[in-house]
């Protein structure tokens, strides 16, 4: 510490005491922490004056011992005085330039004045020029410092009104600080990551599971912990919940995140669930624990009121039914006759607008005989006082009723009226009474009696008028064969009414005759009108593809057509005559082009002409090449003799000539590549010797002259480059030839050289096969069927079945004999419909495709033939079904017009396939991966339609053994098309390829 | 409570019903010659007047055979009864006025008193106070 302290002081010093140096000029006494010596000089004074005035300043008394001691306590309080050491190696490092001895600079003599005529006197400034393109320049500007500076500002002041207005606002108020990031830098305590859910309104009826609120907030992120509370004196929910966060453990910031963003999102609304309102707070400065606490107060209050309630009603029940005796109000009397009533006050029932039919309802299990309303009250009346008694015991006082004025429930206080014998029954009764000891003799029994039937007879007359006599006989009249007149009228009427219905039949039926006759797709609007004869050239199109239906085979039984060989069917290719033919025209070829060679062979001394004339020439040679021939010696089929030999034997070896049927070349054929221009590095290069080379002379017409040297050196360059151009394009050429097997078609080279210059044009896809690597190699084994480490879709469903029955999985994979997977299936197929009997329900789950579990594994892919194609995946046998044509079924004119609609809208490639007359199956929108497969002159497949439970299938079956990776194709059988623009090209590239589908 | 336990008149004229005096009675009254015209109940009267009446209808309104039969006659039958018998009446017989006439003649109600009193000395002659009890009894079960 002390040595670093001395250090800095030695150093601060160094600086000062050097300026110090420089400027001897200035006074020492003007800068008192100058040079060491000075100060060393003037220290111990000015140290003396500076301790004098710290004794005056201090407070320590005079006579302290510190006060004594002030010199040896001065180090702890003063900067101790500076000291140079000047043999330290480290002085001499920081002194390397400047001997503070002598005190001068040690380099003085090799130091130079930096001004220079080429720098400006005042200094410069290195400034950053903008420049037109690129990089900033830098240049050097002189320094003025005699102008004054100015705030760049203040011009902005001047003409504010002038200058833009800046784009930012002035601020109204203090604008928020932005949150800091809790990260591991942070220090102190991390932000609170718990939120409180607690409820502000519950309802009573409901509970709330608090997996539900868990569920709900861990959309927020991810909780780690979650605590909901239970008030600790009944053991009920509190509905209050307590949530802590956690995030990845990389990420410190993300639980506070999810919490505020839970908070945030229910800051303004509630969190509502099941008639339940939560309020979401964060859980800090222990926000939770007062909630709850304030929670188990407010209950225990509520408690305690509850009880006061419960006590105060136990209290008043025996009080208020004792002694409040209320009668019955007299006009009332007559309805309740004497019974016991239950009395609702009217004040009650005024207030929350209650009717009689909640009592009704609330009451419905009490075996009351009504209800009566009154203006004093609801008087429930009981036939018996046992009842009366038992619904207001039970239900007095406790019974609510649902206000209707206010959304709360009421409680009901009934009052037991006691059934009092009323004066008017009693009244009644007597005189029922004395009516009955009325009759004192038989005479007037006798009279009443008679009154009493006379009336009844009065009655039973009437009744029997009108039962017995006039019901039936009107009946009677209504009877139709009464009125024979009016039944001839009517029968008459009916039969007119029946010529007429028969008519209007007849012609409806004629009209619907007619209208049958019309297209279908009259009824869809004037878009289908009805067109005769394109209307059958139409139907003629769609059946092109779909098979033939009426198959006279097809009528076999299932079994029989499984697995019945349709070899016979396909066309076996004739390789060996193809083979022969082939290498008779290739020889033909090559003679021809030998010749061609020769003559085209013949010209190379036109350098000299350079490039202008290069050109040129060629295209005379091509003119030319029709009569230039070699010059061949005619007695080459002489017979040899000794004369002949001798002559022979002068010939150079290279030309001496030989026996042969046919002639041949003394160097080996130059082929020139076909395609493309020739070269002057071709034409040189087939310049063998002497003799072609004046040959070439001869037809080019060029006498050759000595070149000077500047020409000379051109023609070199230019032989170069041209030869290395040449190199170059027969290496593009080799790598095109090797990699497609056909050269690139000159036509799809660009005009302009660009291709997007160049514009969108359709490419013929004849074409297509010189640069589309699925359209190469038509006939070996593609390898556009890409393996992946997972199953492909095309093997999901197989292996989903078979990881149904692991047992299976054993052999599934090596199963070759269709007849051993056949009879697996048939076992599965046993036990899903054992399965079925015992779940006993017709489920979809279980119906089971049994096309599919005999199809093999293939898969789509880029195809040579037309844009996709289906590849078997493993080998498939002979015979073997490969995988079902599957789509939706249609009618036969849904087809028709499905077909027209997707040739409307651009679906070019049909995937319609017939079944028969009326069946159509479409597999354009809905279908399996079977539409994919190609048509093909020399099918692999064929196409079988067969019977699977009632229902016409069509089956794609191999014709024959079918290597992996293979494309699998079957003849579409199309009708022969004789429209020339209709017939769709064939690009199978099978050699007895027919060229067309239809 | 029904009105034979209180009247004891109500009583025996259910007694007299039970007997088949009451329907005797009824189809005497029925068949009685009506006298105005030549038919010669009041039952057959009416039966005239009603298929007369119903023709007209039917010849007014021809639709009324094809219709529903019940429905249509109830509706008829409905139209005949109303305003006691309106539209069956004729200029000289009124069937309410008759029946009426029938039932306040004197010979008729001389004869139910006849007959009743035979009934009663069988009936309530043994046991006139049992009877008396009984109603007794249910004029106390009452209250």
């Amino acid at each position: 510490m002390d040595y670093y302290g001395r250090g800095y002081d030695s150093s601060h010093y160094r600086y000062s005491s050097r300026y110090h140096n420089d400027n001897q000029a200035h006074g020492n006494g003007k800068r008192n922490g100058g040079g060491r010596p000075y100060r060393r000089e003037h220290g111990s004074g000015s140290y003396k004056a500076r301790s004098e005035l710290f004794q005056g300043e201090t407070y320590y008394p005079r006579g302290s011992r510190v006060s004594h001691n002030i010199q040896a306590s001065h180090p702890k309080t003063r900067r101790p005085e500076p000291q140079l050491r000047y043999n330290t190696s480290r002085f001499q490092e920081q002194y390397h330039y400047f001997d503070p001895v002598a005190k001068r600079l040690i380099h003085r003599d090799e130091m130079k004045s930096w001004i220079a005529d080429s720098l400006p006197k005042s200094g410069y400034v290195m400034t950053q020029e903008p420049q037109a393109g690129g990089k900033p320049r830098t240049v050097l500007k002189p320094r003025t410092p005699e102008q004054t500076a100015t705030d760049p500002r203040s011009s902005n002041l001047e003409d504010r009104s002038k200058a833009r207005k800046p784009h930012r606002k002035p601020r109204s108020k203090l604008s928020r600080l932005p949150r800091i990031v809790y990260d591991k830098h942070s220090i102190g305590p991390p932000p609170p990551s718990e939120i409180v859910v607690h409820a502000i309104s519950r309802d009573p009826k409901n509970s709330v599971q608090d997996a539900i609120i868990k569920n709900y907030f861990s959309t927020f992120g991810e909780i780690s912990h979650f605590e909901s509370f239970m008030d600790p004196n009944n053991a009920l929910p509190l509905y209050v919940y307590v949530m802590r966060f956690t995030g990845p453990p990389g990420n410190l910031d993300a639980p506070h995140r999810s919490a505020h963003k839970a908070f945030k999102t229910f800051e303004k609304s509630c969190y509502c669930v099941s008639g339940f309102k939560f309020a979401v707070a964060i859980n800090d400065n222990n926000q939770s624990r007062k909630i709850i606490d304030a929670m188990i107060e407010s209950n225990l209050k509520e408690a305690a009121k509850l009880q006061e309630q419960v006590q105060r009603q136990q209290k008043q029940i025996p009080s208020t039914v004792g002694p409040q005796p209320t009668l019955l109000p007299r006009d009332l009397e007559k309805v309740v006759q004497g019974r016991p009533s239950l009395f609702v006050s009217k004040k009650v029932i005024s207030i929350h607008g209650l009717a009689i039919e909640d009592f009704k309802i609330k009451l419905a299990k009490y075996k009351f005989s009504r209800i009566v309303g009154h203006s004093t009250g609801f008087y429930v009346v009981f036939n018996d006082v046992s009842d009366a008694k038992a619904c207001m015991y039970v239900e007095s006082d406790v019974m609510t009723v649902n206000s209707r004025r206010r959304r709360k429930p009421v409680t009901i206080r009934f009052t037991l009226i006691d059934p009092v014998p009323s004066l008017a029954m009693t009244t009644k009764s007597e005189k029922n009474e004395s009516k009955k000891v009325g009759y004192a003799s038989t005479d007037e029994l006798v009279n009443a009696t008679v009154e009493i039937l006379l009336q009844d007879l009065g009655l039973a007359l009437e009744m029997d008028i009108k039962r017995r006599i006039v019901g039936p006989t009107v009946f009677d009249m209504l009877n139709p064969q009464r009125y024979p007149e009016i039944l001839a009228k009517k029968e008459e009427e009916e039969e007119r009414k029946n010529e007429l219905r028969r008519i209007a039949s007849q012609t409806r039926q004629e009209q619907q005759a007619k209208s049958s006759a019309f297209d279908i797709f009259n009824l869809y609007g004037a878009r289908f009108k009805p067109k005769g004869s394109s209307v059958a050239r139409d139907r003629k199109t769609t059946q092109t593809r779909y098979s033939s239906a009426k198959d006279p085979k097809l009528e076999k039984p299932m079994a029989h057509l499984l697995n019945k060989s349709s070899r016979s069917d396909t066309p076996i290719p004739s390789d060996l005559q193809t083979d022969e033919d082939e290498i008779m025209l290739s020889s033909i070829e090559n003679e021809e082009e030998e010749e061609e060679e020769e003559e085209k062979g013949e010209e190379e001394e036109e350098q000299d002409d350079l490039s202008d004339s290069f050109e040129h020439s060629e295209k005379k040679i091509k003119l030319q090449s029709s009569e230039a021939t070699t010059p061949e010696p005619d007695d080459r089929k002489f017979v040899l003799n000794s004369t002949r030999t001798e002559e022979l034997m002068k010939i150079p070896e290279k030309y001496r000539p030989n026996a042969h049927d046919k002639p041949s070349t003394v160097y080996p054929p130059n082929l020139f590549s076909s395609s493309g221009s020739l070269s002057l590095v071709d034409i040189r290069d087939a310049v063998k010797d002497e003799e072609d080379f004046e040959v070439l002379k001869e037809i080019i017409g060029v006498s050759s002259e000595p070149l000077d040297e500047r020409n000379k050196f051109l023609l070199a360059s230019l032989l170069f480059d041209i030869n290395r151009s040449s190199q170059e394009n027969r290496k593009v050429a080799a790598l095109q030839d090797s990699m497609n097997d056909v050269p690139f078609d000159d036509s799809l080279k660009s005009a302009t050289g660009s291709f997007k210059a160049d514009g969108f044009k359709k490419i013929p896809d004849r074409l297509k096969n010189c640069y589309l690597p699925h359209r190469r190699k038509l006939h070996q084994p593609l390898n556009t069927v890409y393996h992946h480490q997972d199953i492909t879709d095309v093997n999901v469903e197989s292996s989903r079945q078979e990881s149904e029955k692991p047992e299976l999985d054993m052999h599934a994979p090596e199963i070759t004999s269709s007849r051993i997977n056949r009879a697996i299936n048939r076992r599965f197929q046993q036990d899903i419909e054992a399965q079925k009997a015992i779940i006993g329900s017709e489920s979809e789950l279980l119906t089971l495709n049994q096309l599919t579990k005999r199809k093999k594994p293939v898969t789509f892919a880029r195809s040579a033939i037309h844009n996709w194609g289906l590849y078997a995946l493993e080998p498939i046998a002979a015979k073997e079904m490969i995988i079902e044509y599957v789509g939706e079924i249609l009618r036969q004119p849904v087809a028709e017009m499905r077909e027209r609609t997707y040739l409307k809208s651009g679906i070019g490639s049909s995937y319609l396939f017939r079944v028969d007359e009326s069946t159509v199956i479409d597999a354009t929108k809905k279908g399996g991966i079977a539409r994919f497969i190609n048509h093909c002159c020399e099918p692999s497949c064929t196409a079988k339609i067969i019977r699977v439970g009632g229902r016409k299938r069509i089956v794609i079956y191999a014709l024959r053994d079918i290597a992996a990776n293979e494309e699998l194709t079957y003849d579409y059988k199309f009708e022969r098309e004789t429209d020339d623009e209709e017939r769709l090209p064939c690009y199978c590239g099978a050699p007895s390829c027919k060229g067309y589908l239809n | 409570m029904s009105r034979n336990d209180i009247d004891p008149a109500a009583k025996l004229a259910d007694d007299f019903k039970r007997k088949g005096y009451f329907d005797e009675l009824k189809k005497t009254i029925l068949s009685r010659s009506t006298g105005a015209s030549e038919s010669s109940t009041i039952e057959e009267f009416v039966r005239n007047r009603v298929s007369a009446v119903v023709g007209e209808m039917v010849n007014e309104d021809q639709s009324l055979i094809s219709k529903n039969r019940g429905s249509t006659s109830a509706l008829i039958e409905g139209q005949l009864l109303k305003n006691g018998y309106e539209k069956l009446n004729t200029i000289d017989l009124q069937i309410d006025s008759f029946l009426r006439r029938q039932l306040d003649d004197p010979e008729v109600k001389a004869d139910l008193r006849s007959r009743l009193r035979k009934d009663l000395d069988t009936i309530v002659g043994p046991e006139p106070d049992s009877l008396k009890t009984r109603t007794n009894d249910a004029a106390r079960n009452r209250s």
